[in-house]
């Protein structure tokens, strides 16, 4: 009965705060903490693709540079700063955990106790340290060596999980999702925290259309776009397979989810490369 | 002589025939040691003899009494009453069936059923390689047997694969490891009709490696180690 998962000392590390749910307890004693992740990977992906359609929407505003300085004006408050914020905890805590998944599965990182230790830390810090620079408001960085170093970094996680994972007989999309995530990992961390080390560097429409001017950056952030609606489309298709048997409606499913990211992934693209000051 | 408590089972009926379904509180004095499945027989000879429950070797070895105590799948056979105390930190028990398969009555699941899926995987030699020329045995080295003996003691309980976040259009994690087990087996030759199973659209694509397979398996088997050397590639 003493299974190597019930032997660890995660359940007391994190006893203390989360078992005061009676949901996240039942869960955490009956089927273990990686159960608990994966439900919360799921629930942070969905709320991110939500977030990213939204996200897509409003910066098609820079289209119409006038009325997206206005749409900023009015979430210049308190209350979107907070929300803001607030996005950053589904974001970097799916990007961690996805880390911690494919440390397990490819690298042989089996000490999952300290993984998920390891993402919770790291998610609270970070999003400690968003906040102090969102609350700072005037730290500046060279946008170039910014990215530079942010594409280099996404480059080298991807190749390095794309080395080890391509020559085995795993599905291709499968694979790509795994590549995928492990260039998003220091790309979309890297982007939130850029764009709130001051406020002009995500808000201002003219600082924007400075930077998305640059083909380095327009290449970078077509990259990263096209990406993350892969891999948000990849996502769904893969919680549609765990929950729809129905295989007609599961191949609908799936066929809808495909047009709508790759409509979003389009338009994500060609606002990116066409906007320019 | 142990301790003794008062306990309460909360156990989930169904009646085939009137296709109820209720929950029906049992109260019962009992020792320490006593495992539940006695206490399912207590109840059978000084309550309610209707309770329907299913038990085989009652020594962890066959699979057949896995059931859910307070959400966890395990086996009734192997849990004492003080363990589960202890455990859950309480003296009320809600007892229900596995999900895997539907329910012939009470905590009695259509294993045959379940078995659709163990049996997808081939829980065979397909193509056994020829023994050695100079003898009947085929010998495995000790070494090669060492990577994966621990997945050789699956009973197919099927807790793993009730405790699986992934109910759906998947093997489940002890068909995984039937398959896995023999792939890992040298005398298995038949590796492309394995290797296709394994990552095939009910494979490891389906595994979301939330690992309560290993936490609930009353054999102590990591279970999902074996299936991340899979998707790593190490096996076959």
């Amino acid at each position: 009965m003493n299974t190597p998962a019930q032997r660890t000392s995660i359940e007391a590390f994190l006893a203390g705060v989360l078992t005061r749910s009676e949901k996240l307890s039942y869960y955490a004693s009956s089927r273990g903490w990686g159960f608990i992740m994966t439900w919360a990977h799921r629930v942070a992906g969905l709320i991110i693709v939500l977030y990213m359609f939204f996200h897509i929407v409003t910066l098609s505003g820079l289209y119409a540079p006038a009325k997206f300085a206005s749409n900023m004006d009015f979430i210049h408050n308190f209350f979107f700063g907070f929300l803001e914020w607030v996005l950053a905890i589904p974001v970097i805590f799916h990007a961690l955990n996805g880390a911690r998944l494919i440390l397990y599965e490819f690298f042989r990182v089996r000490d999952d106790a300290a993984m998920i230790r390891w993402v919770l830390v790291l998610s609270v810090l970070y999003v400690f340290s968003l906040g102090v620079f969102m609350l700072m408001g005037n730290q500046h960085v060279s946008v170039g060596f910014f990215w530079f170093t942010i594409f280099i970094v996404s480059l080298i996680s991807a190749v390095v999980v794309y080395r080890k994972l391509w020559p085995t007989r795993n599905n291709g999309f499968w694979k790509l999702q795994r590549i995928s995530g492990a260039f998003l990992l220091p790309m979309v961390s890297g982007h939130i925290l850029f764009m709130h080390l001051n406020y002009q560097a995500g808000h201002d429409i003219n600082t924007i259309l400075v930077r998305v001017s640059s083909i380095g950056i327009k290449a970078i952030d077509s990259a990263f776009v096209i990406l993350v609606f892969f891999h948000a489309g990849f996502g769904l298709n893969t919680i549609i397979g765990d929950f729809v048997e129905n295989t007609r409606l599961k191949t609908v499913l799936t066929v809808v989810t495909t047009v709508v990211m790759t409509i979003f992934a389009y338009a994500g693209t060609k606002l990116i490369i066409s906007v320019n000051p | 002589m142990s301790k003794e408590y008062d306990i309460t089972l909360k156990i989930s009926r169904y009646d085939p025939d009137t296709d109820q379904s209720w929950i029906q509180d049992y109260e019962l004095r009992v020792g320490g040691i006593l495992r539940f499945v006695d206490l399912f027989r207590k109840i059978n000879d000084e309550q309610d003899a209707t309770l329907a429950w299913s038990s085989s070797c009652e020594h962890a070895q066959c699979g057949t009494c896995g059931m859910r105590i307070n959400g966890k799948p395990l086996l009734s056979c192997e849990l004492l009453v003080e363990m589960a105390v202890e455990m859950f930190r309480t003296n009320v028990f809600k007892v229900e069936p596995l999900t895997i398969a539907p329910v012939i009555r009470d905590l009695v699941v259509d294993l045959e059923r379940a078995y659709a899926r163990v049996h997808a995987a081939k829980p065979y030699l397909i193509s056994p390689a020829s023994p050695n020329p100079q003898g009947d045995e085929f010998r495995i080295q000790p070494r090669v047997l060492d990577r994966y003996v621990e997945a050789t003691r699956c009973i197919n309980c099927f807790c793993c694969a009730t405790a699986c976040v992934t109910q759906k259009n998947y093997l489940g994690p002890n068909a995984m490891l039937v398959n896995i087990v023999r792939l890992m087996d040298p005398r298995e030759t038949a590796k492309k009709e394995r290797l296709d199973i394994l990552y095939g659209e009910q494979g490891s694509p389906r595994c979301r490696t939330a690992q309560a397979c290993s936490f609930v398996c009353p054999k102590e088997i990591d279970i999902a180690h074996f299936i991340a050397l899979a998707k790593e590639g190490a096996i076959g």
